[in-house]
């Protein structure tokens, strides 16, 4: 978490028209996430668009969109907070998640560092207890 | 506890928008935004996003992974940043959203998460 040299990355996966349809046993989300493990910080599945609001305020106003239709014609399906050296090594990771297959991956350089919290620290902690936990077993 | 645990984490897409309005006095800012989601336990981690010339769109299609710089065509409007909150449930992700200054500057989609073993 105090790596300076290393940069972080939102990764947001969208749905894409070109895609390969979805099919579960085609789906290595878990091995991506035991590969990726020292770089993913956080990361969530998204629930369908009809579920996702649109919040503006517009001249004191405030605006609320049920199911909103994305400024571009796909939508989310999740996300995931990483670090990596470069971007390169960051598209690379991307590359490999299952929704580069069936969606599409954005790879969007953060302008800071994510500054640890609660969540962060207990997610990581978690993490860490859980891949510990095979050793001890073995 | 129990109140926490029935918390989900909910992500805010800050992007801009043709119809955005320049800052009002009496507006909130920024750091009291975050300073008073922290202190409610909403308010978890978020950080402002790079230009969509730095972004890349990464697909693979077959056995090719196909790379593409930014910007995109399609993207018309572009990231300003995330926020990932804690709440009950989508109003109460709503309602804490509106009082970002993006609100009125932006706008913010507000995605519900699942967790990954009940997501089918």
């Amino acid at each position: 978490m105090t790596d300076t040299m290393q940069q972080q990355y939102l990764l947001l996966f969208t749905d894409a028209p070109d895609a390969e349809p979805y099919s579960q046993e085609a789906d290595d989300i878990f091995d991506w996430l035991e590969a990726v493990a020292g770089h993913r910080i956080f990361g969530e599945r998204l629930t369908p668009r009809e579920d996702a609001r649109l919040v503006t305020k517009r001249q004191g106003e405030l605006f609320v969109t049920d199911a909103p239709v994305a400024e571009f014609k796909e939508w989310f399906s999740g996300f995931d907070l990483i670090s990596a050296s470069s971007r390169d090594e960051a598209v690379e990771i991307g590359s490999r998640h299952p929704c580069a297959r069936f969606g599409r991956v954005l790879v969007l350089p953060l302008m800071d560092a994510i500054q640890s919290n609660r969540l962060l620290e207990q997610t990581v902690q978690a993490r860490a207890n859980a891949a510990a936990e095979p050793t001890a077993l073995a | 506890m129990s109140d926490e645990a029935q918390k989900r984490p909910f992500l805010f897409l800050w992007t801009s928008d043709p119809g955005r309005e320049t800052e009002q006095p009496g507006d909130p800012k920024i750091e009291d935004w975050l300073s008073e989601g922290e202190a409610a336990g909403a308010w978890q981690f978020g950080d402002p996003v790079a230009g969509p010339a730095e972004a890349r769109s990464v697909v693979r299609r077959g056995d090719d992974v196909i790379v593409t710089d930014g910007p995109f065509p399609e993207f018309k409007e572009w990231f300003y940043g995330f926020d990932v909150v804690l709440a009950r449930d989508i109003d109460e992700a709503v309602e804490y959203a509106s009082r970002h200054p993006l609100a009125r500057a932006g706008r913010a989609y507000v995605l519900p998460t699942v967790p990954l073993e009940d997501a089918s």
